[in-house]
């Protein structure tokens, strides 16, 4: 019943802000056509129909996406935290309510675009998946398909997901596509359109930017509808069918690995490809700083997109003014790292439980058990041994 | 030992030639001139790319894809989307007699496999347009012991003729016919024109055979020869064969479409006063698509690729450029095999999925050979279903083999989250599945179609206890990991929760701290070890009993979905056969879907919540304020802390220190 309230309230709070009407809007017409769709492809009894209107889900997966976006921007901005239960309105929020919103989330809510794009992407790769499974079933059962909405269908699809994808802003989105390494339909493509620049230059404006690797699989699937369909009419049994709808799903797979990889990669803590470069310069230059001997355990991840994280132990000379160091080697990384934790020590022989810290696991792993053995000195500090 | 050799070349080439006459009369002209014209670097540059990955990642890579998947597509378009109707209209009644003995053979073995004879044709052509093609590149070094191209393609061509002598003799008498000189003639041509005029007319007469002969012989033999040599020295051979594979391709396509345009002519037209039965090959849209296919993978297959020979490193102390040329070497598929292998035994989670894996496979190409011997669709899908379920199990256990990898640079955290996230694609995917099976349903509540329950339940019964082995040996883990912290359940007290060492370090400056905006006046960074399961067992103890591992609860959940699949299957297949109730099928599977759905929602939650970087819930404030009652610490800030993986606890906070 709460949860009903809730979304009730999200929606009249949607609706009364400007810039998500027109999104409530697009979503209700999505939400109507991909009924229409199915119940057409259902009747249509073509996989390769089915393929290409499995686009209408994504581009459900992809407003929610928006809006959840939407809705980080906002609460960065604002940092009320009465809004964020209002303002979850999708699924995939829905899961994520936070029961303590200060402490559950210590780096915020940023990270919740990673996962929606990953969702959302992973959901079509297996959507796609699950649908080669089923046109080999459906290529052995051998049922008849009906031609007639074919065409209609695949239509609604079309305007309905080219709609969504120009209509909606998308940060999170526009930013996976913009840097995730690009997919092969895009590959082949601006390939033979270079060759097409080749003949008429006066092309090069028009085809040569890179282009929106949904839009393409729209289109692409579009074409293949087409020509299933004049195969269809033409007589030649469903084999067409099972045909085009297992490249439909390649195409799918060949578009959505490259962005669900890069949002993969990010929820795995780890540096993104792009930033390796600038990252490893400033590292050199902060550790050439005066006082710096080496650097050990660097950690650098991206917590969102664009949000670098790092934490690095810093190794300074015994002579060293250590908040100098710190600074300077702040100074250095802060352009890139925008959360930075960095732990300055000194190689001290007097503080010999330093060294211990710093051996591989292996000397580690006897170490630990001291705490279990002997919990009275550890359990003041919840198992973290301090050394000082 | 050249004479030798030289035999075993001509004979593998009357074979291949022999193979091409066969295709000729089954395709037709154009298709046949369409297929096997193509040069060796074609046909190499698709090998190449098709099984080398040495290349990938060089310009014009991508090229050569598009090529390799245009060829296949003209090649698709010839198999299955020409429809041949004049041919299908004879479609070889069984009094047909073949002019051939062995056309009627292949006949026979084409029905047999269930292939159109035509089709047949096809595959003929291609097997011999490869074999030519890997003759010719063998034949490289003969060709140079016999001394000039010239002299050995005289010698070969005439050897050939030797060789099919006995043999057009021997057809002679079996088909009991007035000797067809054709036959003969025809074996001998080099093929490289467009031979549309010769095959369909047959010359009956002996004298009128002679001239006919001489002027193929001079134009097929030596002039094409000759044509070919002088192109390959004036033009260069790539751009001899580029142009004259597609001049070939566009020239058969017009002939025979004026040929086409014609046909009533010729089909009325009497030699010698004998009306010539023609077999004639329409031009249909597959055929015109597989030109352009073609003509565009030729292109694309034959332009030079641009070759990087290395990477260039820098100057040598001469000045003279330095290449770097290591690539890295491939392995041997065995030996990754066996280490991957190896890896996969070596630890409990992975070999049990392992073994899982093996007998859910083992089971599914039973059923799936069973299901292509007795011709059963049933049995069919459901071992592709078996298949695709297998996916999951695959992901986990590569999710498991790599969780052991260790840390590199841009995993700086090593590779254990993998497993997290493993999980929580498996749950997506189970999601996915619940969505189909729903979607399903609910097109099947309306119209619920007649089900042959024959045969359904044994192979449902089989799958279920298939599954149930898994059920067993999976929930059989966990119970053994809990197992395992119940023996060392007397360091359960113990309120060290994980292995966190952090250790803090006090300043001597302070001032600085305050004077910066940010505020940090020092870092402490805690740093997370897992240490195996047993710890982690005696930690989580009975709260998180199947958080231990995101991945396993992943494949558990797909093995239990499976399970719940199969019980689905027995009852509606029972009660469709004692009470013919077709509708409890749909019923079934929707609730076996609301049941999958509801029953992954805890993993994904719990692997979300973790990818989220959400702080584990006994991290509490009371626990972190005990920090501020050390010596020295005047206050903390920005702590984070997180679940690495299920077992491990990262955190990273800033303290300040008087």
């Amino acid at each position: 019943m709460s949860t009903a309230t809730s979304v009730l309230r999200s929606l009249f709070y949607l609706l009364k802000g400007s810039h998500s009407r027109s999104t409530v809007i697009i979503t209700m017409g999505t939400l109507v056509s991909c009924l229409i769709v199915f119940t057409l492809a259902g009747q249509t009894n073509s996989m390769a129909l089915q393929a290409f209107c499995s686009l209408c889900i994504f581009d459900l997966l992809f407003i929610g996406t928006a809006l959840l976006s939407a809705w980080n921007i906002e609460n960065r901005n604002t940092k009320v935290r009465q809004k964020i239960q209002s303002n979850n309105n999708d699924s995939s929020t829905a899961l994520f309510i936070p029961t303590q919103t200060v402490a559950t989330f210590s780096y915020g809510t940023a990270r919740f675009e990673v996962l929606a794009v990953f969702t959302s992407t992973m959901l079509s790769i297996l959507g796609a998946f699950f649908i080669l499974k089923e046109s080999i079933e459906k290529f052995l059962e051998d049922e008849p398909i009906h031609i007639g909405y074919l065409m209609p269908a695949s239509f609604i699809t079309f305007f309905m997901h080219l709609i969504v994808i120009y209509f909606v802003p998308n940060q999170s989105f526009d930013h996976v596509i913009a840097a995730s390494s690009s997919s092969w339909l895009q590959e082949h493509v601006s390939d033979i359109f270079q060759n097409l620049c080749h003949y008429i230059p006066g092309l090069s404006r028009l085809l040569l930017p890179r282009i929106n690797p949904l839009a393409l699989l729209c289109w692409c699937g579009l074409a293949i509808i087409f020509s299933d369909s004049f195969l269809l009419t033409m007589g030649y049994g469903h084999f067409v069918d099972t045909l085009s709808s297992l490249l439909m799903a390649f195409m799918t797979f060949g578009t959505m690995v490259p962005m669900a990889v890069y949002s993969g990669k990010i929820l795995l803590q780890t540096t993104p490809a792009h930033m390796i470069g600038q990252l490893d310069k400033c590292l050199h230059e902060a550790s050439r700083l005066d006082g710096v001997l080496e650097f050990r355990h660097e950690h650098f991840w991206a917590l969102s997109f664009g949000t670098l994280v790092g934490s690095l132990h810093v190794r300074c000379r015994r002579d060293a003014d250590e908040q100098l160091v710190l600074a300077h080697v702040w100074n250095k990384l802060a352009n890139v790292v925008q959360i930075l934790t960095i732990h300055i020590f000194k190689d001290d022989w007097l503080r010999r439980q330093t060294h211990t810290f710093m051996q591989p696991q292996v000397t580690h792993h006897g170490h630990s058990h001291s705490p279990s053995n002997n919990p009275s000195s550890a359990s003041a500090y919840n198992g973290f041994v301090v050394v000082t | 030992a050249l004479f030798y050799r030289i035999i075993k070349y001509t004979i593998c080439l009357t074979i291949i030639r022999l193979l091409w006459l066969f295709g000729l009369t089954l395709c037709g002209p154009l298709r046949t001139t369409l297929l096997f014209e193509h040069s060796d670097v074609v046909i190499l540059a698709c090998f190449q790319v098709l099984f080398s990955s040495s290349m990938s990642g060089q310009q014009g890579h991508t090229a050569r894809i598009r090529g390799v998947v245009f060829f296949a597509l003209a090649v698709l378009a010839i198999f299955a989307f020409d429809n041949d109707d004049l041919r299908q209209r004879v479609d070889h009644p069984e009094g047909h007699a073949h002019h051939r003995f062995f056309a009627h053979i292949f006949y026979r073995l084409t029905s047999f496999v269930g292939v159109a004879d035509h089709k047949g044709g096809v595959i003929l052509l291609l097997f011999a347009l490869f074999a030519r093609c890997a003759m010719n590149s063998w034949s490289k070094k003969l060709v140079l012991d016999v001394g000039g191209p010239k002299k050995f393609y005289a010698l070969t061509t005439c050897l050939s003729t030797v060789c099919l002598i006995p043999m057009s003799f021997i057809m002679m008498l079996i088909n009991n016919l007035f000797l067809d000189p054709t036959d003969s003639a025809r074996s001998n041509f080099q093929t490289t024109l467009p031979t549309t005029t010769v095959t369909a007319s047959f010359f009956t007469n002996l004298t009128a055979l002679i001239i006919p002969v001489l002027i193929i012989s001079l134009f097929i033999f030596v002039l094409d020869f000759y044509v070919e040599q002088i192109a390959i020295v004036k033009l260069d051979r790539i751009r001899t064969y580029r142009f004259g594979t597609l001049a070939m391709i566009f020239a058969s396509l017009v002939i025979s479409f004026i040929w086409v345009q014609t046909v009533s002519a010729a089909n009325s037209n009497a030699w010698l006063g004998r009306t010539v039965e023609v077999e004639e090959h329409v031009l249909s849209g597959g055929v015109v698509f597989a030109v352009v296919m073609f003509a565009f993978a030729t292109d694309l297959l034959s332009s030079p690729i641009r070759q990087r020979s290395g990477a260039f490193i820098g100057y040598s102390q001469e000045g003279v450029p330095l290449f770097n040329l290591t690539h890295q070497r491939s392995q041997s598929l065995l030996l990754i095999l066996k280490s991957s292998l190896r890896d996969i035994l070596a630890e409990s989670d992975s070999r049990q999925i392992f073994y899982f894996l093996c007998i859910n496979l083992t089971f599914t190409f039973v059923e799936l050979l069973y299901g292509a011997w007795t011709n059963s669709l049933g049995l069919l899908s459901d071992g592709f279903h078996m298949l695709f379920d297998c996916t999951a199990l695959v992901v986990g256990l590569y999710a498991a083999l790599m969780a052991r990898w260790k840390p590199t640079r841009v995993f700086s955290y090593g590779y254990g989250r993998v497993e997290v996230l493993s999980g929580f694609v498996n749950g997506l995917f189970l999601v996915v599945v619940a969505f189909f099976v729903f979607y399903e349903a609910i097109g099947r509540l309306f119209e619920p179609p007649e089900i042959n329950t024959n045969r359904l339940l044994i192979v449902s019964v089989a799958g279920f206890a298939v599954n149930m082995i898994g059920i067993f040996s999976f929930s059989h883990a966990h119970a053994h990991a809990h197992g395992g912290g119940g023996s060392c359940a007397m360091s359960h007290s113990a309120p060290a929760k994980d292995q966190n060492h952090g250790h803090s370090h006090d300043g001597h400056d302070h001032s600085h701290s305050h004077s910066h905006s940010h505020g940090h006046s020092h870092g402490e960074h805690d740093h997370g070890h897992s240490h195996g399961s047993n710890e982690k067992a005696s930690h989580h103890g009975h709260s998180h009993s199947m958080r231990d591992n995101a991945n396993m609860k992943g494949v558990f959940l797909h093995v239990l979905a499976d399970t719940l699949g199969s019980v689905g299957v027995i009852i509606s297949s029972l009660l469709i056969q004692f009470f013919g109730w077709n509708i409890s099928d749909p019923i079934c599977s929707l609730f076996i879907s609301i049941m999958i759905f509801l029953s992954v929602l805890p993993l994904l939650k719990d692997s979300a919540m973790t990818l989220l970087l959400q702080t584990p819930s006994h991290i509490q404030y009371e626990i972190l304020d005990r920090i501020l009652k050390l010596d020295q610490v005047l206050s903390y800030s920005d702590e984070h802390f997180w679940n690495l993986t299920s077992s491990t606890v990262v955190g990273t906070i800033h303290i300040q220190i008087a």
